[in-house]
């Protein structure tokens, strides 16, 4: 079983941003060795400079998990000012630990900004805008479908998907 | 804007889209009494935090976050423009990962 970072905090400072990857909780216990349901929440906040109400709602949305059983180890968390990279680098390390699940859940709740491209509802595409720079670039979004194709929960696994964007 | 565009194993709990409004995304923020101080919160996480713990199915967690955030519009604690409208995607009657809690009963 790979040992995976449950996680990631990225920082950032006025003119650049620094990714840092911190190494928390890194549990060598998984469901699988104690025969409970597999199942793992993906709590997600990515702010904009200043903002604090994406980590009030990380914290919020953990505490009300690990009242419903949810254990640290259950947990894998990323927040910060976050780039289209280390999103989908994030989102691809779950992959790697959920693509094998027969059965379970994955519970993802992501706080921030949202945004469409095309120009009727027929053709937007929803998705996420790590950035408030007036002309965002190809970096600093990403598109549902890019995170659904990179996450790949298998059919039998229940995805909860709770966006705040 | 995710509606359709979610695979089917997939129950999302999203921002309606109001029929013949213009394309845009309406999640907000506002600031919710937080042990006696305002604390900045979005306001879906806030609401699916809240009721989170004791909701056994989703369609019974959508119910618990209409309840509550229309007991606090008509109390006063929330002004109409941040009040969510919401809908699942999915299976509404899935149950929600976890087990709910056990309101406390009160005593007699």
């Amino acid at each position: 079983m790979n040992n995976i970072p449950r996680w990631y905090s990225v920082q950032s400072h006025q003119w650049q941003v620094i990714p840092l990857l911190v190494l928390m909780l890194s549990g060598r216990v998984t469901v699988a060795d104690t025969g409970k349901t597999q199942r793992l929440a993906l709590l997600v906040a990515a702010p904009w400079e200043g903002e604090t109400a994406m980590h009030n709602d990380l914290v919020a949305i953990y505490n009300a998990l690990h009242q419903r059983g949810f254990a640290p180890e259950e947990f894998v968390i990323l927040e910060g000012f976050l780039t289209r990279s280390v999103l989908l680098a994030f989102l691809h390390d779950v992959q790697r630990r959920v693509g094998s699940w027969q059965r379970g859940e994955v519970w993802f709740s992501l706080s921030g900004h949202g945004t469409l491209r095309g120009t009727t509802a027929a053709e937007a595409q929803p998705g996420l805008l790590l950035t408030n720079a007036l002309h965002p670039s190809p970096e600093e979004q990403v598109w549902w479908e890019e995170v659904f194709a990179t996450l790949q929960v298998p059919a039998a696994v229940q995805l909860t998907l709770l966006p705040d964007s | 804007m995710l509606a359709g565009r979610v695979p089917a194993n997939v129950v999302a709990l999203v921002m309606k889209a109001e029929p013949g409004a213009e394309l845009a995304c309406r999640a907000r923020n506002y600031h919710f009494e937080h042990t006696g101080s305002p604390q900045e919160r979005g306001v879906i996480s806030y609401y699916a935090g809240q009721t989170l713990a004791q909701a056994t199915t989703f369609a019974a967690w959508l119910q618990r976050i209409e309840a509550l955030s229309r007991a606090d519009f008509q109390g006063g604690r929330l002004p109409r423009f941040y009040q969510p409208s919401l809908q699942l995607l999915g299976h509404a009657v899935n149950r929600l990962p976890g087990e709910p809690v056990k309101a406390a009963v009160e005593p007699r």
